[in-house]
């Protein structure tokens, strides 16, 4: 190799990204929730650059056990009664599982694309994506709510909820992918396979979980089923298409046009 | 203060971008008062051919619908904007979108004194041709509304391509807010309903538990009406018509001549 033709240079660190100021260990959850927006390249630094215990990871999952509280009760408002408790409980707990059952495949998926990343590191930057899924669908629920209070039809509340819940599983995962690439790692495409994985376990918990969105006479049902066959069977004319007739809400005796 | 709304009017890239950048409690007090009275007194003239008090109440609707649609998805549209990159903080995004508004408001209320005379000089709500004049009434107001909608956007898109580190950023984050602001805006109008006021239904200032029922679903069982029981067919051309009104911003985000590359 002489001057003329010299040897290329390795691929340049992203100054800009790794140069990004570390948040405190006593960083507010206002100054992680405005980092995980705003700054998502610092919140990065610092869950790579931390070496002491995970209280980073502990206010994330704080953050994102609140949101999805409120969006669960935003859930549960479609229906009152029973499920204002059990929805924020049902999407607490789908997402607390989801997210434990995926974690292995996502320590093994991020190890294939050839990653520095570390398992806590791993574990810390999937807190962070749950907390920005989290903040995001915060950000939905006022629009949800108005839904929730105008709609009876079940398939079309929840049709608005999984348009929601994609958007924020995009941005949210959208992390994880900024994360693996602030390590140099080109390779991407496991990670993008772990997060339709991921988006395939928490389409199926809300199955598992269901009723949701309407009321049942259980809390649970026994019956297994996929996620695509129930929402079809949702959705099919011989099923009703309205919110569950409950006896003496006066919402429920239909309604006609009255004008524009 | 004229100054500014010719600024914010022009629309020059420039002049828009010192409005974001250096947020001043005036400038958001112009964009206020703009909205209430440009909106106001157009709603005027919209209810007016009903009954001088449905004028009164749309005059106080038509702005509350803007305000309250911008309030609910103030934080939404926030976080989509740092989210996709665009480097607006929150308060920047709702001045962006306010003084996007304020543009429709200047045209929509520019337009008043000529729809005031329309609405005097249109068939009386109880004449026997009622129904038409209504249906005219509303087709012409629905014109009206989209070009004033579409010289705002432009304007926003404009702003957006001047303070977003790239055309491909500004396009998405315009995608975003325009896609959330017009869903919920539909519901919210359907909400406080009645704008028009129907001919034979009692003027009031909402209808009967508003809050029942959506905008959506009432279209879709318009649009199985108009199809014979097909909606879907009726959905897809609706969103083919969607797609041609978009064409403007498509061609403005993806030529490379349009303010900066």
């Amino acid at each position: 190799m002489n001057d003329q033709n010299p040897t290329p240079p390795a691929l340049p660190l992203k100054e800009e990204h790794s140069t990004e100021p570390v948040l405190s260990q006593k960083a507010t959850l206002s100054e992680i929730f405005e980092c995980l927006l705003k700054h998502p390249h610092s919140l990065i630094n610092t869950i790579r650059q931390n070496d002491g215990p995970p209280a980073l990871a502990a206010k994330l999952l704080g953050l994102t056990f609140a949101a999805f509280i409120i969006f669960g009760l935003t859930l549960g408002s479609f229906s009152f009664n029973e499920q204002l408790w059990a929805a924020p409980l049902k999407i607490l707990m789908g997402v607390i599982v989801s997210a434990i059952i995926c974690l292995p495949s996502l320590y093994i998926f991020t190890a294939l694309t050839g990653t520095s990343l570390k398992l806590p590191e791993i574990a810390q930057g999937l807190a962070a994506a749950l907390a920005l899924i989290a903040a995001l669908l915060l950000g939905f629920t006022p629009v949800l709510w108005v839904f929730s209070q105008s709609t009876e039809s079940q398939p079309f509340f929840g049709f608005l909820v999984l348009a929601a819940w994609l958007i924020a599983v995009g941005f949210g995962t959208g992390l994880l992918m900024k994360m693996l690439k602030h390590t140099q790692t080109t390779k991407t495409t496991p990670l993008r396979i772990w997060i339709g994985i991921f988006l395939l376990v928490t389409l199926q918990m809300s199955t598992t979980l269901r009723p949701i969105i309407g009321r049942a006479d259980t809390h649970f049902t026994s019956k297994k089923r996929f996620f695509l066959e129930h929402w079809i069977g949702e959705m099919s004319p011989e099923k009703t298409p309205i919110k569950k007739k409950i006896e003496n809400d006066p919402r429920t005796d239909g309604w006609q046009d009255k004008g524009e | 203060m004229s100054a500014q709304l010719a600024a914010l009017l022009i629309g020059a890239p420039d002049d828009l971008r010192v409005w974001i950048e250096t947020p001043s409690r005036r400038n958001l007090v112009i964009c206020l008062a703009t909205i209430v009275l440009g909106f106001g007194s157009y709603g005027l003239t919209v209810g007016l051919w009903r009954a001088p008090t449905m004028g009164f109440y749309v005059a106080l609707k038509m702005p509350a619908l803007i305000f309250i649609t911008l309030a609910c998805n103030g934080l939404l549209n926030g976080m989509l904007a740092l989210l996709l990159g665009s480097g607006l903080g929150f308060r920047q995004s709702i001045l962006a979108q306010l003084l996007s508004f304020s543009v429709a408001a200047l045209i929509l209320g520019s337009l008043a004194p000529v729809l005031l005379f329309m609405a005097l000089n249109a068939p009386s709500p109880d004449a026997p041709n009622a129904g038409t004049a209504h249906a005219n009434y509303m087709v012409i107001h629905t014109a009206i509304i989209a070009y004033a909608g579409v010289i705002a956007n432009g304007h926003l898109a404009r702003l957006l391509v001047v303070t977003t580190p790239s055309k491909k950023i500004a396009g998405a984050t315009l995608v975003a807010w325009l896609g959330g602001n017009a869903f919920m805006g539909a519901q919210f109008s359907w909400i406080l309903r009645p704008f028009f006021g129907t001919p034979g239904l009692e003027v009031a200032f909402l209808r009967a538990d508003p809050m029942r029922g959506t905008f959506y679903e009432t279209i879709w069982r318009s649009m199985g009406v108009m199809t014979g029981g097909h909606p879907i067919e009726g959905f897809v051309a609706a969103c083919f018509g969607l797609f041609l009104l978009l064409i403007p911003l498509l061609k403005f985000f993806t030529d490379p001549n349009s303010i900066k590359s």
